[in-house]
């Protein structure tokens, strides 16, 4: 049993292999992840502040994207853009180069948008769950509006957002497995391919699980100590 | 896009719609109340038990839930104590059930984070108020702590009801035939994979537009006139 | 931010380096193949991103008659006919059964090979001995069968084996897991399936039903073996194809890679 996996894992090298797509998870998670909270935090404030038509908009592109399966936001922003790509790129003298590289810009972005919206969701529910009374208070100090928020309903909001932004990161990172499907070796695309040649598939996710864990469980370490930075002056009676 | 293609696609997405709608409302069903449990004894006083939930949330919310199906369905089945007891293999056994065995305990882990969240960010002193009055614990909680937490968890919760729709499409993976299922057998009979895909897309989307604006509406009627 | 942009910067990088490596563009020379990479003696990606196995013997096979340089894609299933379409790779070798219904969509070669199908049960089944697809019919009445999704013999089973509960699988492995656990009663699978399950350990108490099963038995829905896929109308590419392919089937270089993979002829001859 221990020699059939020390066969597996190091002589035909699996390991580096699922170490590999382990690199490309966490890159495309982290960038995707940080690009969609960028863009969230505007879009959920203005949610937020029920700004006319771009409130509206925006509600539409969180309900839409949150009500398809993430493998079809991949799907239409590939298959559907690559002509226009191809195009533009050629007429620049480009077209290897971008050929090339245009899976992983996909993949990155596919994730960003997916991981956007949920992220809306969270900011908005936060950002309405300010006591409404500190607001008050703030106002009744006379607090310029920008100091107000800056200094009183973002740092609570971010307080209460912790929890569901760790949710929506945990979703991310296991998400980045659609961009399989244009083609890059990510953990649970390289895990499937030595599950399906090798004959034990059991084994290989378990083994992609276990990564996950360690990347979630180290994630979640650095969740804690924010979110025990954030508390301060809630615990304890 | 071809109309043939529609018309032979859509009776069979409409079975499948039956079987995704059913995963999904056990998912809710059980889900809900047991995640809110579980994130109240995240809060718990007792150690141990906070210890043992959070170790629940880590490993389901940690690694990805296909290999949970997969672990569940054919990890499990080769125990042979489960294969020999009547009762877990019930659960296991059909392929459905284990469906949603894994989605109630995937849903759980996530719904138990987003209402912990929410347990933490009460205010204290109504709490204590409640306390103070003499209120039994359980009034405290179904008349206090669980009124105001729902409101905070609901933006994130709604997201979590539609995550569970489009998640149960990883039952096809375990021989359930949902709207997934019958997507795939019927992609590579026709190869037409884009059609197939949009048309099985606006049918998760139907179905979640229901769900979101549901409890959008929910979210509405709940908050306080500010 | 200032790590972010670190990371950022390097994942840059490394996709430069990554795209400088793998290239798969449109170049003069090239001959790109997608394949799906994880199916087991047909398609195999190793963890360097080789592919081996018949499929890929046959791919080379085509790149040296036609004098180009192979150069393998490795993608999930249902993605290759979509990226086929949109230029990401030439042809698909990946075991794809030649069906009327799926040419409405691509192209194909001549067929170059074909897999008998078997049933398997149990040992003490009551099904082990049985001579006939009839009685077999019979048989599987209210009975469960497994069958591997997005296979013709799953198409099979759906359309001329009426009365069965048929159950689909996204992998052999899957199938033969659930075979071996009782939850399904048959399984209809390829010889090479059965050749490999049966000797493990899982597979000692189970047989094949004795009653080969072929494309030819039933062309509307088996189809008529496998083909090199080919995007629709790309008629210069199929000639060339098809002579490099018929040249293989009459030198025997598929006869070798078919002895070499499933210890059995599988080719179909080139009319």
């Amino acid at each position: 049993m221990l020699g059939d996996l020390w066969v597996l894992m190091v002589e035909q090298s699996w390991a580096l292999a699922l170490l590999k797509g382990s690199v490309v998870t966490i890159a495309i998670g982290l960038i995707g992840m940080a690009l969609g909270f960028l863009v969230a935090t505007p879009l959920a404030i203005m949610r937020w502040r029920k700004v006319v038509v771009v409130s509206q908009l925006v509600d539409g592109y969180s309900i839409l994207v949150r009500g398809v399966p993430g493998l079809l936001v991949i799907y239409l922003l590939f298959f559907g853009s690559i002509e226009w790509v191809k195009a533009i790129t050629a007429a620049f003298g480009y077209q290897d180069s971008a050929d090339n590289a245009y899976p992983y810009i996909v993949g990155v972005v596919a994730i960003a948008v997916i991981s956007c919206a949920y992220s809306i969701e969270v900011i908005r529910g936060a950002l309405q769950a300010v006591p409404y009374g500190l607001l008050e208070a703030a106002q009744s100090l006379a607090l310029p509006k920008g100091v107000t928020f800056m200094r009183v309903t973002f740092p609570l909001a971010l307080r209460l957002a912790l929890g569901g932004i760790n949710n929506v990161w945990q979703m991310t990172i296991k998400d980045t497995s659609l961009v399989s499907v244009v083609g890059l070796q990510e953990l649970m695309r390289t895990a499937a391919i030595g599950a399906g040649i090798t004959r034990s598939p059991l084994l290989f996710y378990c083994i992609a699980a276990a990564l996950f864990f360690c990347m979630t469980a180290v994630s979640q370490t650095a969740f804690s100590s924010a979110e025990r930075a954030l508390d301060r002056g809630f615990r304890g009676r | 896009m071809d109309l043939g293609i529609i018309a032979y696609a859509v009776p069979f997405l409409v079975i499948g719609a039956k079987t995704t709608l059913l995963i999904a409302v056990f998912g809710v069903g059980i889900g809900l109340p047991f995640g809110v449990a579980v994130g109240l004894a995240r809060c718990s006083r007792s150690r141990a038990l906070r210890r043992l939930c959070d170790a629940y949330c880590a490993i389901f919310r940690g690694t990805p839930m296909l290999v949970q199906v997969f672990v569940i369905y054919y990890g499990l089945a080769q125990v042979s104590f489960i294969r020999q007891n009547p009762v877990l293999w019930w659960m296991i056994g059909d392929g459905l059930n284990a469906a949603i065995l894994a989605v109630v305990l995937n849903t759980g882990a996530y719904t138990a984070e987003i209402f912990r969240t929410a347990f933490l960010s009460l205010p204290k002193g109504l709490i204590e108020a409640a306390e103070a009055c003499g209120m039994h614990p359980w009034h405290v909680f179904s008349r206090v702590k669980f009124p105001l937490a729902v409101r905070q968890a609901l933006p994130a919760y709604s997201s979590e009801a539609a995550i569970i729709v489009k998640e149960s499409s990883l039952a096809s993976t375990i021989t359930v035939l949902e709207i997934t299922g019958y997507a795939k057998r019927l992609m590579s009979e026709t190869f037409a994979i884009m059609d197939i895909f949009i048309i099985t897309a606006a049918f998760y989307l139907t179905i979640n537009v229901v769900v979101l604006t549901g409890l959008k509406l929910l979210e509405r009627r709940l908050s306080f006139a500010r | 931010m200032i790590s972010s942009n670190l990371i950022k910067s390097a994942f840059a990088t490394s996709l430069l380096l990554c795209a400088l490596a793998t290239g798969a563009s449109a170049k003069d020379g090239v001959l790109r193949i997608g394949t799906e990479g994880d199916a087991p003696k047909f398609s195999m990606a190793d963890p360097s991103g080789n592919v081996t196995g018949f499929d890929a013997d046959i791919a080379n096979g085509i790149c040296a008659e036609l004098k180009l340089k192979c150069e393998f894609v490795v993608q999930t299933f249902s993605s290759l006919v979509p990226s086929m379409d949109k230029d990401r790779f030439d042809v698909i070798i990946s075991g794809l059964g030649i069906t009327a219904e799926r040419q409405k969509k691509i192209d194909y070669s001549i067929p170059y090979a074909t897999t008998p199908l078997y049933f398997a049960v149990a040992k003490d089944s009551p099904l082990a001995g049985l001579k006939s697809l009839a009685q077999i019919e019979k048989a599987l009445q209210g009975k469960s069968v497994g069958v591997v999704t997005g296979t013709t013999y799953a198409r099979f089973m759906e359309k001329r084996m009426h009365g069965a509960d048929l159950k689909t699988y996204d992998a052999v492995t899957q199938l033969t897991a659930d075979l071996a656990s009782g939850r399904i009663d048959v399984a209809f699978a390829d010889s090479p399936t059965w050749m490999d399950f049966l000797a493990t350990a899982d597979g000692a108490n189970f047989t094949r039903i004795d009653l080969k099963i072929m494309a030819m038995d039933a062309p509307d829905v088996l189809g008529h073996g496998m083909g090199v896929g080919m995007r629709k109308g790309n008629t210069e590419l199929k000639t060339k194809v098809d002579a490099a392919l018929c040249k293989m089937i009459n030198d025997g270089k598929v006869k070798e890679a078919s002895m070499q993979w499933f210890q059995d002829d599988y080719t179909i001859p080139c009319k």
